[in-house]
């Protein structure tokens, strides 16, 4: 056996690139094999909410109090302001000051 | 039946001006991807690639976490099945921008797809949920974002050991933050929480009993299903 193909970073880059690309490209491509069924729009429709709250949720449990109570924060920031880069600061502050003291 | 989407370069800046409160945390995240990057040896060139057209910081954060210097095929697999577990989410987005974006030609819409990212897919979403049509903020909203990555993890690779804990300044929950501000106006907006209570729940019961970032893609497919299956609700 020749070693005519040798496996590199760039080999673990391309496949992490192809599978990432084609990630972002079959949903798209998935949906317009299907007919829009009213059902299926409806699915579709409720995806990005089902998708916000599944990520959220999780994620902030997983922040542990700083998570609990920065992501709250930047709801609430954001509901008052409107600016989603006061909302950021607030919750990168908020998260910070709460890691810094230990929790 | 067909209907008429614009693509305008009023969308575009419009979709730039609205990814702009993104740039700095943007920096942040960028410097601690580089860092991690440099850390785990990867040279200047590998690490500018992996930003250009991998392009997704949490799954780039786990990959790199089994870097390694002698690569089998048991590695390459490793690291795809990282990138396929952490970036599943966008089968999901790409889907939710099917029915808007339909009648736009497949030549425009997949390469921005190909460079689509979480807070430029939300911002999309929210534009549409506001009345927007214009193809052109979610191509604008994309590749601003797409180049602010490239840009933003490049200096973290020479200077990013200044953050040497990211937990530290709360980046693990960066998504969070992104997802929590964009979907607050949408929420406060919408009537059927359906969708967003099953998430939730299913989604927090995944992380609970499976390892990784699988509660996404299943939190998420669980709330719109139940919003299929329940139907349209006064």
């Amino acid at each position: 056996m020749n070693a005519a193909f040798e496996i590199t970073s760039y080999t673990a880059i391309f496949a992490m690139a192809v599978v990432t690309l084609l990630l972002r490209m079959s949903g798209y491509w998935i949906v317009g094999r299907f007919a829009l069924t009213p059902r299926v729009r409806r699915g579709l429709e409720a995806l990005p909410l089902a998708l916000f709250a599944a990520t959220i949720v999780p994620l902030a449990i997983k922040g542990g109090p700083a998570g609990l109570i920065a992501t709250p924060i930047v709801a609430a920031t954001m509901f008052l302001t409107r600016s989603e880069l006061l909302a950021l600061l607030a919750g990168i502050g908020a998260a910070t000051l709460i890691r810094s003291a230990g929790f | 039946m067909t209907s008429y989407i614009p693509i305008t370069m009023t969308g575009v800046r419009q979709g730039v001006r609205m990814c702009l409160p993104y740039v700095p945390g943007y920096f942040i995240m960028g410097a601690t991807v580089g860092a991690f990057a440099a850390q785990k040896g990867l040279t200047f060139t590998e690490a500018v690639m992996m930003n250009a057209f991998v392009c997704a910081a949490s799954a780039q954060m786990v990959a790199l976490q089994l870097w390694t210097n002698e690569w089998t095929w048991f590695h390459i697999a490793a690291v795809s099945g990282v990138a396929l577990m952490v970036n599943l989410r966008f089968v999901l987005s790409g889907a939710s921008l099917r029915p808007w974006l339909a009648p736009v030609p497949a030549g425009f819409v997949y390469p921005v797809l190909g460079v689509l990212t979480d807070p430029a897919w939300a911002a999309s979403i929210r534009y549409n949920s506001e009345g927007g049509r214009d193809f052109g903020f979610v191509a604008g909203a994309s590749i601003f974002l797409w180049i602010t990555w490239i840009v933003a993890s490049t200096p973290g690779y020479f200077i990013g050991s200044l953050i040497s804990d990211p937990r530290a300044y709360g980046l693990d929950l960066f998504i969070a933050f992104t997802f929590a501000a964009i979907l607050t106006p949408i929420l406060s907006r919408s009537r059927d929480f359906l969708p967003a209570i099953v998430g939730a729940l299913v989604g927090v019961a995944a992380s609970l009993l499976i390892d990784g970032y699988w509660f996404i893609a299943i939190g998420a497919a669980s709330g719109a299903m139940a919003a299929a299956l329940v139907g349209p609700r006064a």
